[in-house]
């Protein structure tokens, strides 16, 4: 059941975030064409910077979900395994508090934020802008609950993720290279 | 003595493993809320969505998505076999196209990981199978990958260039002599290190299969042109340059090599999100950090403080070097300049040190971080694809690490060698 949510909400982030990294690139793309046909968009500085904080946002929550946010976990997975499980939980509460103060204050915000809207877009207020903030701060807290399970099962393991992202990037590459070599072959 | 509750706050939140963008953002907020001044928590809701916005910054999710399309549709292999066909008859060839393939393509996508996982996986075997020992192959890919960093287009200089409000263009001309300089004599070290161990040559040359790879690698080597000369002739701006990399490499991809199908390219785009969000989260942060900080003086404090001791840009110049050489040992690249940089412009600034020969200082130091364990991603990534011990392969390393160093020292003080190009562009 857990698992299913997690796939669920994972795949919705996903798609939310395929859809801003395309609209980010295109607009891009597009404005660089109209300034050379002589008629720059005039949203695309206000549009493209709303576009890259959702991305930003949304991307984070990706990246929490596959737990692959910058940490340095040598410390922790040098100790023995109930202090480092002892401090996993320490580090995933700060992580769940932060997140909750960031969704409180960043919905807070969002109430006098709708008393203002985009330059480019007037019907666009700020409120609808700005709550990538409580949203994606509440999906974090989501998503840090779903994997919690794994973080602490990989505390007690000793497994640094930091390492296990080297070892699945290598093995991608590993892939990549043996496709591509079959594919040459076979032309 | 605030400065010192908030590194010591940040390293102690670190070494319990909670991810460095949220340990900013927590010591930003007990900041915010323990010491007295204007700002508030609402302040901070506010700082974290205004840091995520900087135009400057739009670059980075392309720059990695194009990056990522380029790892994965097979120009980084077309540009390698061009490279070994042309060079790989001089003796330690493989070595040098190693450095020379690195320093286009590591940095591009972010994920310096992901970069040398990209070439490493096809150089370092093939080395190995030459005679190279598993710690030299490891060494020179790893050295090369990070003198990356101030080859254009560099993701950590474009948020140089958005914290400091700097040109990005005036760094990416800035980081082309002190780069090539650097590529130049990590070949040299190669050639010698390849007459000393007797390593062969690649193969030997022959015309025809250069003109064979040539043809193969033609799209490939049209990215950089692409995206450099652009941007260099001031055609169109680094993030422009940008969306221009992702079209160019979507159509090279798709159209020419076709290696890229839906598949590929939807796992390319999510691995561009995921690289985006990390970094990203980590600016956003470190925006609610500055508004602590800021409010908090800490900045002109030191500032002040050292400029007390001293004026002398010479002595400042070597403890910022010690300062970030330090903090690249234990930060990763975008970390440490994301925390550092808004701290010590002021510093930067009062004693007269140009903000563009300091970021090139400032991203020399995190390649050599990157070379030195505890924290060394891309050292631990081409160890692990040779196989190698990473303290083993840190001796083997000494030359190349020395090389950087040299650059460093270079770069630091003689800034003509970073500035010399900079005074061409408007």
């Amino acid at each position: 059941m857990v698992a299913k949510i997690e796939k669920a909400l994972l795949w919705v982030i996903e798609t939310i975030c395929l859809v801003l990294l395309i609209s980010l690139a295109v607009s891009v793309i597009y404005s660089t064409t109209m300034r050379y046909l002589g008629s720059s968009p005039a949203w695309y500085d206000e549009i493209a910077s709303v576009l890259l904080a959702w991305l930003t946002y949304f991307g984070a929550t990706y990246a929490l979900f596959l737990r692959q946010h910058m940490s340095f976990g040598g410390i922790v997975t040098a100790l023995p395994k109930h202090a480092a499980v002892a401090l996993a939980l320490v580090s995933e509460f700060l992580v769940i508090g932060f997140f909750a103060v960031v969704a409180w204050y960043g919905n807070a915000i969002l109430a006098v934020a709708k008393w203002d809207s985009l330059l480019s877009i007037r019907w666009m207020t700020l409120d609808i802008v700005q709550s990538v903030i409580p949203i994606t701060a509440v999906l974090m807290i989501i998503g840090t609950l779903l994997t919690m399970p794994r973080a602490l099962r990989n505390a007690a393991a000793g497994i640094d993720t930091d390492h296990a992202e080297i070892e699945q990037a290598i093995a991608e590459a590993e892939r990549e290279t043996a496709e591509m070599s079959r594919k040459d072959k076979t032309k | 003595m605030i400065l010192l509750f908030t590194m010591v706050a940040l390293i102690g939140l670190i070494l319990i493993n909670v991810p460095i963008a949220v340990a900013i953002g927590i010591v930003a907020l007990a900041g915010l809320t323990l010491t007295p001044g204007g700002a508030t928590l609402y302040d901070m809701a506010i700082a974290l969505y205004s840091g995520a916005t900087s135009f400057p910054l739009i670059a980075i999710p392309l720059f990695i998505l194009a990056g990522n399309l380029m790892n994965t549709s097979g120009i980084s292999v077309r540009l390698i076999n061009f490279v070994t066909s042309l060079i790989g008859f001089v003796r330690g060839g493989l070595g040098m196209v190693n450095i020379g393939v690195s320093m286009v393509f590591a940095e591009i996508s972010g994920s310096a990981v992901a970069d040398v996982a990209a070439t490493g996986t096809v150089l370092i075997p093939e080395m190995k199978k030459r005679g190279y020992s598993r710690t030299l192959a490891a060494a020179i890919t790893s050295s090369s990958a990070s003198l990356a960093i101030i080859i254009p287009p560099s993701i950590p200089m474009i948020l140089y260039g958005a914290i400091a409000e700097v040109s990005v263009l005036k760094l990416f001309v800035a980081g082309v002599v002190p780069g090539v300089m650097g590529g130049a004599l990590l070949m040299a070290v190669t050639f010698v290190l390849a007459l000393r161990y007797d390593l062969p040559r690649a193969e030997g040359f022959d015309l025809c299969h250069v003109w064979r790879s040539f043809k193969e690698a033609i799209w490939a080597l049209m990215m950089p042109v692409i995206i450099l000369g652009g941007i260099f002739s001031g055609i169109v701006t680094a993030t422009e340059g940008a969306g221009l990399a992702v079209l160019a490499a979507l159509i090279i991809g798709i159209f020419i090599y076709r290696d890229l199908d839906v598949s590929r390219l939807r796992k390319v785009m999510l691995e561009g999100v995921n690289q985006t969000g990390v970094v990203m989260l980590l600016v956003a942060t470190s925006a609610a950090l500055g508004l602590f900080l800021t409010q908090a003086q800490v900045p002109q404090q030191l500032a002040q403080q050292i400029t007390e001791m001293t004026t002398n840009p010479l002595i400042v110049l070597a403890l910022l070097n010690l300062l970030l050489l330090v903090l690249g040992m234990f930060l990763h690249g975008a970390a440490a300049i994301i925390l550092v940089v808004p701290v010590v412009m002021p510093l930067v600034n009062a004693v007269g040190i140009d903000p563009i020969h300091f970021g090139i200082m400032v991203t020399l130091n995190l390649a050599i971080g990157q070379q030195t364990p505890p924290v060394a991603s891309v050292l631990i990534t081409s160890c692990s694809i040779a196989k190698s011990g990473i303290w083993e392969t840190s001796r083997t390393n000494l030359p190349f690490i020395g090389v950087l160093a040299f650059i460093l020292l270079l770069v630091t003080y003689v800034p003509q060698v970073s500035l010399a190009l900079t005074g061409y562009i408007q």
